[in-house]
């Protein structure tokens, strides 16, 4: 099934190993022909800054992770650091085969090249924000999850921001989701952030049939969330179901 | 005691290809205030190294990334396309304004209020604007997206005699161009 105004926003493949791989490495990697069509590489910068009330000091810190590719067009990103690889598609997002296809044909050269056997995390993730033509709305009428407070009080909930991470039905696979209301890129509209991260927390095979079968388990996961997270009215957003 | 401001995010508009750095930074300082004794803040960002036009392309194409899924199939892929060769370092003029962020949204704005089904040629007058330009033989339209959020228009467009006619219109609101140009029968240029 394919929703014609789909309200992703991103989606992400990331694969982490536990051992660390030098900036030199990664770098080389980046060198590779698959990657001819991205620009030059970026410094991923980590910045730090630690308050020390006890010794009434401030204290900065700040190293690279590794780098960030970009293709022209901006629609797909890649972060490759010491101990992950990032594959972002940025809306719009077509359809999962050719996501994945474009993620696993960056994937499995890179891992090839950095001598990464085994993974431990592999996380899909994505992120949708729902617009919704109203400057006001009552969340209930599009989220199945509710909040159940203390107290009624008056009126519709405002604002609110939910992050639950906890393992899913499905063996091997745990899941963090976020809800949240968001501003609209849009003018008189409102937004629900709704981001669905299905991830393992168990060793798994850098390649080969055992990942693929995993990617597709966790695909089938993230899209029964998004589906018992969304109301009927909710899905009358998105203009249907392309055939 | 540790303060750390969570107010920011996510009530801002995410920005899409960071929204994977944004809501985990989010989180990440929900995280710290409860029981820190010592505040951290992190941050994992990109190259600060960017220039100032390489910044501001991906500024664009951010803004059209996110509104992507309310424009027609293939419109933000092919005009984050346009926007990179319009803003590459070497075609761009050091002495034009970069695109304005106002002149962005009423470009954005009109391509939905249009409905419009033909993705415009783009340009930019150096001055912050976003020029959009759809030409049928001899049917022209330019809608000049300023930096004051409004659209001014100019059209030429051959009527059933042969006859050409000319017409220029003032700055009005993104939401109105279909209205104005309903006399012109905007068709010819919007629906592909």
């Amino acid at each position: 099934m394919r929703y014609k105004k789909a309200p992703i926003l991103e989606a992400v493949l990331e694969f982490r190993w536990t051992s660390k791989k030098s900036l030199d490495e990664l770098k080389a990697v980046l060198g590779l022909s698959i990657f001819e069509g991205f620009q030059a590489p970026k410094p991923r910068i980590q910045f730090e800054t630690a308050f020390k009330p006890d010794e009434n000091a401030i204290s900065h810190n700040q190293r690279q992770l590794g780098f960030e590719v970009t293709l022209r067009d901006g629609s797909e990103i890649v972060f490759l650091e010491e101990q992950k690889f990032v594959f972002v598609q940025r809306a719009p997002y077509d359809r999962w085969e050719s996501f994945s296809e474009k993620a696993l044909a960056l994937l499995t050269p890179t891992v090839t090249a950095l001598d990464v056997t085994e993974f431990s995390r592999v996380g899909l993730r994505f992120v949708n924000r729902i617009d919704i033509p109203e400057p006001k709305i009552d969340t209930d009428e599009y989220l199945t999850v509710k909040f159940d407070g203390p107290r009624l009080d008056r009126g519709i909930i405002e604002e609110f921001q939910m992050r639950v991470v906890k393992p899913s039905d499905t063996e091997g696979l745990h899941y963090a989701l976020v809800l949240a209301t968001t501003a609209s890129p849009l003018p008189e509209h409102s937004a629900i952030l709704l981001d669905i991260d299905v991830f393992t927390r168990e060793p798994i095979p850098a390649t080969g049939e055992k990942l693929m079968h995993m990617l597709g388990e966790m695909r089938i996961e993230k899209n029964d969330i998004f589906q018992k997270c969304i109301t009927e009215k909710t899905r009358q957003l998105f203009g249907g179901v392309e055939e | 005691m540790t303060y750390v401001d969570t107010g920011i995010l996510p009530r801002g508009t995410l920005e899409p290809g960071r929204a994977y750095d944004n809501i985990n930074h989010f989180f990440g300082q929900l995280g710290q205030v409860v029981g820190a004794s010592r505040g951290e803040a992190q941050d994992s960002r990109s190259s600060p190294d960017l220039t100032p036009l390489e910044k501001h392309l991906r500024f664009v194409q951010d803004a059209i990334s996110k509104v992507s899924m309310h424009l027609p199939r293939g419109f933000a892929v092919g005009l984050n396309r346009q926007f990179a060769n319009m803003m590459d370092e070497d075609a761009w003029e050091d002495d034009d304004d970069l695109v304005s962020p106002d002149a962005l949204t009423a470009f954005i704005d009109t391509l939905r209020h249009t409905r419009t089904k033909r993705r415009p040629g783009i340009g930019t007058n150096g001055r912050g604007s976003v020029t959009a330009s759809w030409s049928v033989g001899d049917n022209r339209l330019i809608i000049e997206c300023l930096p004051s959020g409004k659209v001014s228009m100019v059209l030429s467009r051959r009527l059933d005699d042969g006859e050409i006619e000319r017409a220029a219109f003032d700055p009005t609101r993104p939401e109105r161009v279909r209205d104005v140009l309903a006399p012109f029968n905007p068709e010819v240029w919007f629906d592909g």
